[in-house]
């Protein structure tokens, strides 16, 4: 004998009116908790001021945790139509039961993905374009913002470009993102924080340029060159405990954060965006920049490693404290790059705090000195070549010839 | 249990105080070397025992950063109000232009030593 089906549990969550065949209808985002008690959810999308619902059948999500999949089979997004029957639209929940393998080169780390990070990249007309967010476990909506946001990137070109341009500030709220968009050589590449409070890297003349905080602008930067760029760079989402390490090489593969191969091969420089408060972390970050400077200046003796070494940690420990205080929150960003044929390293620190015209043969400064005191910016300027500062301090760039 | 970074000896005989650091004098055991010698100066011995020559031994040091250069300016500073001779004695040639940058040559006698090669 056969037990009887249980007709499944649904949940409508709309945002006003009467469901006519008397179909429970929430009028708001209910506690995740109770999200859990049914089996398939329908959301209108416009409960987080979204117009449309997504629909498609290719979706590019290429990492997420498990509880998140999950959630993508149970989660569809409706809008009211004629007659207060929903239009349900959505790429067909088997979609989500395999997800497509990242590009040769994208590495999602485990750590990344167990905190609720995800990563979607897709390809269009031969230019990559890559996603990424954090996803809140115990948050009913940002969970929902998850699952439209993977619906409308699962379809297609238009969908994609149309929505993506436009997100309610109460979604970003609820979902910041980060977007990348690298094109054929030559072409922009354009980095856009949607609801990330966050630094973005920009590049002009040849140079890298911390762009400051932005949230929500659509930065272009000038022109690099995927050759140039080496890689994308991914910063990570949240203030968190660990430096998201953004090398270059393809054999690389830091215990958190992503990392972005466009080459395949090792490249001239290292990026890395650092969270604040360093100061127990900061042998760890320096064992990562020992190996990158082992593996890439082989033509640099192991004293004058050791002294570049030097001047990148000072660089570093002086812009978590002065620019960022060494309070957690902040972020400021590190850049090395290798010119073999001069044989030149340069660094540049940038940092989000408001900086200081910092003259290290001034009186003061060499009072200071004498007595051991700020001797960082010294070290830098004793050691290094060419240690200039912009942004009125805030960025302190250094040359190195070996 | 702990293990001790900082070697204190001192040698009544030569009225000598030797110190003899860690491979590496950076931020993060700064604080702990620095605990180290507080407990070494207050203790019974370097109490009775005076000292009016200071040796510090970076032998096995290779990376000193300014947080550790710090600690090394307080030691100097120490030892010249006690109006002691300071010799330091360096092996990394990287720890020796660190010295000379932030102008501890003027302050202490700095001394290279060679790592015999099968040591190196």
């Amino acid at each position: 004998m056969s037990l009887p089906a249980h007709p499944p549990k649904v949940l409508r969550l709309g945002c006003s009116g009467t469901n006519r065949n008397g179909q429970k209808c929430l009028f708001g985002i209910p506690h995740i908790n109770y999200l859990r008690n049914f089996s398939r959810i329908e959301w209108e999308p416009e409960l987080l001021g979204l117009e449309e619902i997504g629909m498609g059948f290719s979706p590019t999500l290429v990492a997420a945790p498990g509880w998140a999949l999950a959630w993508l089979k149970s989660v569809e997004c409706t809008k009211k139509s004629f007659w207060d029957v929903p239009l349900v639209s959505r790429a067909p929940f088997d979609v989500w039961s395999h997800l497509p393998p990242a590009p040769a080169g994208l590495v999602a780390s485990e750590g990344f993905v167990r905190e609720g990070g995800f990563v979607n990249v897709w390809t269009e007309r031969h230019a990559t374009h890559v996603v990424w967010g954090k996803l809140r476990e115990d948050c009913a909506a940002s969970i929902l913002a998850f699952v439209w946001l993977q619906n409308v990137l699962a379809g297609g070109r238009h969908w994609r470009r149309h929505e993506l341009g436009r997100l309610p500030e109460q979604f970003k709220k609820h979902l910041a993102l980060g977007y990348l968009h690298l094109g054929l050589p030559n072409e922009p590449v354009e980095a856009v924080s949607l609801g990330l409070p966050r630094p973005i890297l920009r590049r002009k003349d040849g140079e890298l340029f911390y762009a400051g905080d932005w949230i929500g602008v659509h930065e272009r930067t000038q022109k690099v060159t995927r050759a140039q760029l080496g890689a994308l760079v991914l910063p990570e989402l949240e203030p968190c405990l660990h430096e998201r390490l953004l090398t270059f090489g393809k054999n690389e593969k830091p215990s958190d954060g992503v990392v972005w191969c466009l080459e395949g091969v090792g490249g001239p420089g290292m990026l890395a965006l650092y969270s604040s408060a360093i100061a127990a972390r900061v042998d760890h970050m320096q064992d990562t920049w020992e190996r990158w400077m082992n593996d890439r200046l082989g033509m640099m003796d192991a004293d004058k490693r050791s002294e570049l070494l030097l001047c990148v940690r000072e660089a570093v420990i002086n812009a978590d404290e002065h620019g960022c205080r060494s309070v957690r929150g902040h972020r400021f960003l590190m850049a090395m790059q290798n010119f073999e044929k001069e044989r030149r390293v340069r660094v540049r620190v940038s940092d989000p705090g408001l900086g200081h015209a910092h003259d290290v043969n001034s009186m003061m400064a060499r009072q200071d000195q004498m007595m051991g005191r700020h001797l960082g910016l010294k070290l830098i300027h004793g050691i290094a070549q060419n240690m200039s500062f912009a942004r009125h301090g805030a960025t302190l760039q250094f040359d190195f010839h070996y | 249990m702990k293990t001790t970074l900082l070697q204190c000896v001192s040698q009544p005989h030569s009225q000598t105080l030797k110190i003899t650091f860690p491979p590496r004098v950076i931020s993060t055991n700064v604080d702990q070397l620095r605990a180290e010698l507080d407990d070494y100066l207050s203790s019974a011995t370097a109490k009775i025992e005076k000292w009016d020559k200071l040796e510090l031994d970076f032998g096995k040091t290779d990376f000193v950063d300014s947080l550790g250069l710090n600690f090394v300016f307080d030691i100097v500073k120490l030892a010249e109000g006690k109006n002691a001779n300071i010799v330091a004695w360096v092996t990394s040639r990287s720890v020796r232009l660190i010295f000379f940058t932030v102008r501890l040559d003027r302050r202490m006698d700095i001394r290279l030593m060679e790592i015999p090669p099968q040591t190196k």
